[in-house]
């Protein structure tokens, strides 16, 4: 495991003052004593991951020799470890410099909920409430993460202590779509039920109130609010056993026509694309 | 996961029973047509999008695909397949449920 750690040190100090000092030969000496600053430093480590990652892939596709492709299977299988690694030691020493927030999105955005990243959520939990660009990571960690209580704690403090509006909305955002799923489960108990039900209407809400205007992809968070309730009001008869709720629109043609205009026969209803 | 082919055959096997595939589409696409064309999509389907209201998957509470339901001749929800579909299992569950409507269907004559 050492070993990697290593090369991709030694890989990164040479890198930097080389690219540094090309162009302007008189750059060079300070860059090669205050490397590049934390921000740099992060994302150095980060790009070389992605290159060693792409290197390896072409290795292994090429490689017809089965001990070489499982020996560089493991290595490509100990790179990410041991970049999360390095970076979790530069936050360690910075915990509270926003740049590290990037490192820490590294470490837990594979949502494996492993050591390196309950170690990185808990940095986050400590030192980034009030980071800009906090609410989208923990939004983006609503499917995966598996440790409820610290993302949880995550949302609501960042959704009332983050300075940025648009951090607060997506906390908000991710709030009720996190409790949302709760309302929506199969075999779920009627209070706990109500309760996810409340919390996710709630946060909704206050999006579709507060914040209507901040974007979202091609789309606003406002917009987003309003067809998530519309799905949450509906939750409840989405289960099996329950009347379907009917569909009103229009198809592919233009010709307007409902659900339940198929009463009397079996439905299969699939929802696609061609992607 | 490609569940076209399995649901194109679907269609042709409960052909004349009490039984309709119905899709909800959400290709915002000019070339739709050509492309179910190509496809051989025989199913009627809603456009996902609405307008200004809600789209048919929010107001179904979509998180991913494949998103299937099995829904009876009463419109009650008997299966829901979301986020993977044994293909085998489906057959089964709709032969079941023909009955069910066929035996209705008896009744009432």
């Amino acid at each position: 495991m050492m070993k990697p750690t290593l090369l991709a040190g030694a890989v990164l100090l040479i890198a930097v003052p080389w690219g540094a000092g090309f162009d302007d030969p008189k750059k060079l000496q300070p860059s090669t004593k205050e490397p590049a600053g934390l921000a740099g430093q992060i994302n150095g480590l980060q790009k070389d991951f992605q290159k060693k990652q792409e290197e390896l892939s072409k290795k292994i596709s090429v490689s017809k020799d089965p001990a070489e492709r499982s020996n560089l299977n493991k290595e490509y299988q100990e790179l990410r470890p041991a970049t999360e690694k390095q970076l979790l030691e530069l936050v360690r020493n910075n915990p509270k410099d926003t740049a590290t927030l990037k490192a820490l999105e590294f470490v837990v955005e594979q949502g494996d909920n492993g050591k390196n990243a309950k170690e990185a959520m808990k940095l986050i939990a400590d030192h980034h409430i009030r980071t800009a660009g906090v609410g989208a990571l923990a939004l983006g960690l609503i499917y995966n993460w598996r440790d409820e209580a610290t993302l949880k704690g995550i949302l609501r403090d960042v959704s009332m202590q983050n300075p940025n509006r648009d951090d607060r909305a997506k906390a908000f955002f991710a709030i009720g779509l996190k409790a949302k799923q709760v309302a929506a489960a199969e075999g779920v108990a009627e209070s706990e039920r109500n309760k996810a039900f409340a919390e996710s209407t709630e946060a909704l809400e206050t999006l579709e109130k507060k914040y209507p205007d901040v974007t979202y992809g091609d789309t606003t968070l406002g917009s987003r609010a309003k067809g998530q309730l519309a799905g949450l009001k509906n939750a409840a008869n989405l289960m099996v056993g329950k009347k379907a709720p009917d569909i009103v629109g229009e198809d592919l043609d233009g010709t307007a026509f409902m659900l339940s205009d198929y009463r009397g026969k079996v439905v299969y209803l699939t929802f696609w694309s061609h992607g | 996961m490609d569940m076209f082919p399995h649901e194109r055959s679907l269609v042709k096997a409960f052909e004349g029973l009490p039984f309709v595939m119905l899709g909800v589409n959400s290709d915002d696409d000019p070339k739709l047509k050509e492309k179910n064309e190509k496809q051989q999509i025989n199913w009627r389907s809603f456009k996902d999008r609405r307008g200004a209201s809600p789209s048919i998957t929010d107001e179904w509470n979509l998180e991913g695909w494949p998103a299937l339901y099995l829904i009876d001749h009463k419109g009650i929800i008997r299966k829901k397949w979301l986020g993977g579909a044994d293909e085998m299992a489906i057959p089964k569950e709709i032969i079941e449920l023909v009955r069910a409507a066929q035996g209705d269907q008896k009744k009432e004559r």
